[in-house]
Parts: C-alpha cells; structure tokens; sequence
C-alpha cells in the first residue's frame, strides 16, 4: 500500500494510504487518510476488513494505534468501514462518530463497542484532536442519507468521502494532474451514485465557504489546487441522479 | 499458536459446525418430544370418554402425558444450551478470522506497533479459549438433559406396549383407535432413542475437537 504526506507543518500532518498493489481485484480501491496532531491521530474511513492488514501496516509507519482517537465513518459501507470491529481490538478507547442515522445499522459490525460510538446530528459538530479543531461537514445525500465529510481548517483540506470519487486504473496518479482527463473516472460514478440535484447544490454552497487546497475523496485521486475549484465548478453543473 | 493459524481456523470451523449440528439436533428432539405431547393430550382426552371399567387407558395416557411433560421441559432447555453453544461457536470463528487479519497485518509489519498487534492476538486468542471452555460446560449439562429424555424416551416406549395390551383386550372400535396412538407412541419413543444416541454422537465429537483444539493453547502458552 502507497502512502504520502499531504500536509505537514511539524504539529500536524494529513498522510494518504491507498493504491495497494496486493489488494484482491475483487476489492475497490479505497483511500484511508489520517490527521496526526501532536502525535495522536484521527482516521477517517479507515476501510473494509480486506484491506485492513496493509493500512495498519502502513499506518504503523506513523502512528502508535493506542494514540488514535477517533475514526470518522462518513457512511455506513461496508468499503468505508466493516474492518471497525479489528481497529477497536487495537484502540478500544478510540470514539467513532457517525451519523445518528448509522449507530443501530453500524452495531452489525460488532455491537461490543457500541460505547464508542459518537452519533453525530445532522448539522454536523467540531471535534478537538488535542488543541486541533476538525469540522464536521454534512454531506447528507452524497451518496448515503446520513454523510459527513470532515474539513481542517489550518490545513486547508477537506476529506470530501464519495464526493469527487473516481474509478481510475492501477497506477494512476494520487494527485489529479489533469483534470479534463479525470473526468471520465469519475462522471459515471456520480452521476449514479449522488442520489439528489438539490441535496449537491447544497453541499456545494456550504463547501464554497470553505478555504480548500487539497479536496481528498475516497476513491480515486486527490484534487490540489484549481483543481479543486475545477471539481465544484463540475460538480455543480453535473446532472446527478439520473441513472434511472 | 500462531504458526499453526491455519490449521486452527480450521479446528475453530469444525467446532462450528459441529456446534451448529448440536443445535439443530436439539431442535429435532424437541419437535419429536412435542409430537409426543400433542399425541398424549388426544389420549388423554379420548381416555376420559371410555367407559369406567376400562379406566386403565386414563391411566396409561395420564402416564404418558406426564413423561413427555417432563421430557418437553428437559427438551426446552437442552434447545435453548444448543442455541447458546452455537452462538458461542459462532464467536469463536469470527474471533479466528479477526485473528486472521490482525495475524496479515502482523506479518507485513508493524513496526512500533508490533506488541499492542501480539498482545491484541494473544487477547483474542483468550477469549476463543474461554468459549470453548463454556461449550465444554455446557456440553457436560446437555449430556445430563439427554440421558434424561433417553430414559424417559424408554419409559414412553413401555407405555406404548401397555396401551397396545389394554387396546387388545378391548372392544373394537377403541382396540384400534388406541392400538394407533400405542404406535404412535412407541414410533416416537423409537424416533427419539436414535435421536439421542445421534446427539452422544455429536457431543463426543465436539469432546474430540475441542481437545484438539486445546492442544493449540497448551501449544501457545508453552511457547509464552
């Protein structure tokens, strides 16, 4: 599994894990992103159970799991997060914050931590890692009913989950490096997965608000820079939910 | 213990399976002992509308309403243990397989997180341990409830013969009506005798793999 800093400014870092050579072909591609801050850290949709070996793997490069603190489940997929009941093995203090929606449908992956879990409404919340604030940003609709992307506000970078999520080849670039290009990995993928035109143009307002140099999704490749402002001008303008 | 994961997973399959076969063997002896059950109610009622001088029936069907009410009960509970040993089989195997996982992990490397992976394994190596040891409790109290019902089982069985000897002796319309619920009876008295030599079957196979099975824990603590 590849991994790469995407921000570090001697407090806090942001690394992406994804791109695993040894992953089954059967299995999506997933990428997992962590913020450390001041040597504890924080996951986000820290993946399925088959590709759980290779981000702890990786993720131990970084970070001692008992100094994890929390995970972020955006959704309730089982790519964004059937390994949960592994990592609360390792962290068992570590909180998971989900929708509310998600709590009892989550619980089927292993009710036994459902202590941990923080059930998040649907205006979203601000959690402190340390001294570090990461913001809750709703994403409801995009694609599941209950959704939430998380957005740092020193480092300027929003995990933005299946929002801007592409099905790219082996290999291909973990930054977008050209953006016309990309559109074909990603086209198909939203305009069938976000389910709502309204629930889209919502998130888009909400996300203009923000100051943003790197947008991570889940799937696919990382936008930097205009490219970002390339994807919201796209996005906005993308028919959605009209695969039927 | 570790080196052997393979080969444990698959003795952790095993006891699943076997566990499930225990479960759903209970399942079937309960449905035979309520089979029993309803057929002592119909001799009951049928018994009380014979004449006075042929109260034997009623006897015979008090008899027989008695045993397989107790046997219902012993049944009840030898179902609902089957249930909870395969749950906790259950258990054991996702355990195995999250074991599994953290095991890949461990074997990729996990650099400064190495001890917290072979504490968390040997943790959960534990707790697979622990619930083989409450099967084995468990098993040990089925054994007990299955002797039971295997007694009990023999003592339907005479009824039956009995009601059959009365029938035989009797006028002709209730010779047939209870020389049918005497075969009834011992059909099913019969039915559940092999059930319960099938289930001493089950449990000593269970017996067999969970020794083996604790033989990769004495393995794991002597290499500790």
């Amino acid at each position: 599994m590849q991994h790469k800093t995407l921000y570090d400014d001697g407090d806090t870092q942001w690394i992406y894990f994804g791109r695993d050579p040894n992953k089954a072909e059967q299995v999506i591609d997933t990428n997992q992103f962590v913020v450390i801050h001041k040597g504890k850290a924080f996951v986000m949709d820290p993946g399925g159970t088959e590709i759980f070996p290779s981000v702890l793997s990786q993720l131990s490069e970084f970070v001692e799991v008992h100094n994890i603190e929390g995970f972020l489940c955006s959704h309730q997929d089982p790519d964004i997060m059937s390994s949960l009941p592994l990592w609360m093995e390792l962290a068992p203090h570590a909180k998971v914050y989900m929708s509310w929606l998600w709590k009892g449908f989550v619980s089927h992956f292993g009710y036994e931590f459902h202590e941990n879990f923080i059930t998040v409404k649907d205006e979203g919340c601000t959690i402190m890692l340390g001294d570090h604030p990461l913001q809750l940003v709703p994403a409801h609709f995009l694609h599941s009913s209950g959704n939430f992307h998380l957005y740092d506000a020193k480092a300027k970078i929003l995990f933005s989950g299946d929002v801007g999520a592409a099905l790219v080849p082996d290999n291909y670039d973990i930054i977008v490096k050209n953006f016309s290009n990309h559109i074909q990995y990603m086209e198909g993928f939203h305009r069938r997965w976000m389910p709502s035109n309204e629930a889209k143009l919502d998130w888009c307002r909400r996300v203009a608000r923000l100051e943003i140099d790197l947008l991570c999704p889940q799937h696919g490749s990382i936008f930097k820079g205009e490219d970002v402002n390339n994807f919201l001008s796209w996005f906005e303008t993308l028919r959605v939910g009209a695969a039927a | 213990m570790t080196a052997n994961l393979n080969s444990f997973r698959a003795k952790v399959r095993q006891l699943f399976l076997i566990c499930n076969q225990l479960r759903e063997s209970t399942s079937r002896v309960n449905q035979t002992i309520s089979e029993v059950y309803q057929i002592s109610l119909r001799s009951g009622i049928s018994s009380s509308h014979v004449e006075t001088g042929k109260r034997a029936f009623n006897e015979i069907a008090k008899q027989i309403a008695r045993s397989s009410k107790v046997m219902e009960m012993e049944s009840l509970l030898i179902r609902k243990i089957g249930t909870q040993i395969s749950n906790l089989s259950l258990e054991c195997l996702k355990r195995s397989l999250q074991i599994r996982k953290i095991y890949e992990a461990e074997l990729l490397g996990c650099g400064k997180n190495t001890a917290t992976v072979q504490r968390t394994i040997k943790k959960m190596e534990a707790a697979v341990f622990e619930h083989v040891d409450e099967i084995e409790t468990l098993c040990f109290k089925t054994e007990g409830l299955s002797e039971k019902i295997a007694q009990q089982a023999e003592r339907l069985w005479s009824l039956a013969i009995n009601l059959r000897m009365e029938a035989a002796q009797s006028g002709d319309e209730e010779e047939i009506f209870f020389s049918n619920i005497g075969n009834a009876v011992a059909a099913a008295g019969e039915k559940l005798k092999e059930q319960q030599n099938e289930y001493r079957k089950l449990i000593r196979h269970c017996g067999e793999i969970r020794a083996e099975l604790k033989s990769y824990q004495g393995e794991y603590y002597h290499a500790a």
